[in-house]
């Protein structure tokens, strides 16, 4: 399933990205590919703003606005308004 | 000798029972159904899972008691150590996403549990999900502790070990099947049920005040029939849309809701006289009602869905969110409306 196109803040900076891989690990939504032992962004609308890739990353070469896709959360106080073992 | 439910106390160690008991598939129930929705926490710490020496891998989770449970059926024979971060009780995602579940509170438990004497590795297992709120370059500069993700999925923890500490692209999937959407409907109905009451209080006055009835037994008789099709607007939106999910047309949630609303308006419109909408101007009113609540409840199911994003969501909150309150608004206007124009 694929979710509304062109929203994600995704991007990859190709010029600091030193293929560490470490996004194509963590990435749960399979954005990224390697191809010829580097990293690229294969389907960015797949991309749900999870941050994963980007904390991980050691160079800084990946950014998002990061932020829960839950619209209770973002009606809310702009944080995520779960309890104790929401979602 | 203060200790949680599951553990008996060792010193600093606990030991996490291998076993899931019918305690714990009860508890379970009680989340997934959103009777018991807090003190589903478990105390945070290092645990002995088995036997484990100081060879054994050390894996990373949330102090969720669901989280817990879903890595011990993981870890099945395997012997290991067992890293509870302070989650507030919220599961691996939700708090990674937040923070809790997070590279300070990671590295403060290394720290409070001196991780460093009960192994000779410094390999620590986390689940993928945790990725989101946890710095693993920070973790190794800070404690030497190196960060493997695991799988998405701790029954796939096995083979992930197995093959030398990597995971396959079904691994590293989050999926978010029938199976997945199905058990987060219950809490999702629960939830919103409350708005399902807020319109049978307006039926309670609407039936007394207005059409004057004063037979207790009849007016809610009568209220409970006006609720029928709303409430039947609410399961479109909590239950048809998030069960059809991938079949429904449109890819915002808020039209999904809107076009499952649609096609139950059509085919429940026959049937509103009998429901008490015997006015055209009744009938427009509660379709009104029964579309806006199954479009918004279905946007709400982007919360639980595990395929929306931040920028998407918030996409369509600006586009639909004020003309949906302008439609809600609207049949109500046109409802009482009818009253006028008898």
């Amino acid at each position: 399933m694929e979710y509304l196109k062109n929203v994600t803040t995704l991007e990859l900076i190709k010029k600091k990205c030193i293929n560490c891989k470490k996004c194509f690990d963590v990435c749960p939504r399979r954005v990224f590919v390697i191809n010829n032992q580097k990293i690229h962004i294969a389907d960015k609308d797949k991309c749900i703003e999870c941050g994963a890739c980007v904390i991980n990353c050691p160079v800084g070469a990946l950014s998002v606005d990061k932020g829960v896709g839950c619209a209770s959360a973002i009606l809310g106080d702009g944080s995520c308004g779960c309890v104790d073992g929401c979602c | 000798m203060e200790c949680c439910q599951t553990c008996s106390c060792n010193n600093k160690i606990m030991n996490l029972s291998k076993n899931i008991f019918f305690k714990d598939r009860f508890f379970w129930f009680l989340a997934r159904t959103g009777i018991k929705r807090t003190g589903l926490s478990i105390k945070p710490g290092l645990y002995r899972f088995a036997n484990p020496d100081k060879k054994s891998e050390v894996f990373v989770t949330a102090n969720y008691r669901l989280s817990v449970d879903a890595l011990k059926i993981g870890l099945k024979e395997l012997d290991a150590w067992v890293l509870i971060l302070d989650t507030k009780g919220i599961n691996v995602w939700c708090a990674a996403g937040k923070g809790t579940f997070g590279t300070e509170e990671l590295i403060r438990q290394i720290y409070n549990n001196n991780l460093t004497e009960f192994t000779d590795h410094k390999r620590l297992i986390l689940p993928q999900l945790g990725a989101s709120g946890v710095n693993s370059n920070e973790i190794f500069k800070t404690t030497g502790f190196k960060i493997y993700y695991g799988p998405v999925r701790a029954d796939d923890i096995k083979k992930y070990i197995s093959d030398n500490y990597n995971a396959d692209e079904k691994m590293r999937t989050v999926n978010f099947n029938f199976s997945d959407r199905l058990k987060l409907i219950p809490v999702e109905l629960k939830l919103s049920i409350k708005y399902v009451f807020f319109f049978f209080v307006f039926f309670l006055l609407k039936n007394y005040f207005v059409s004057g009835e004063k037979n207790i037994n009849m007016l809610f008789i009568n209220s409970m029939k006006n609720i029928i099709p709303v409430f039947g607007g609410l399961l479109s939106g909590t239950f048809v849309t998030p069960v059809f999910l991938p079949y429904i047309p449109f890819r915002a949630f808020f039209l999904k809701g809107f076009f499952t609303g649609g096609v139950y308006s059509a085919i429940i419109y026959k049937y509103l006289d009998y429901f008490g909408y015997g006015l055209i101007l009744q009938k427009i009113g509660v379709i009104l009602w029964i579309i806006v609540i199954s479009s918004l409840s279905a946007l709400n199911f982007t919360g639980c869905s595990t395929y929306t994003s931040s920028s998407g969501v918030k996409k369509e909150i600006r586009i639909f969110y004020k003309p949906s309150i302008f439609l809600l608004v609207t049949g109500f206007l046109f409802y009482i409306s009818a009253f006028f124009n008898k």
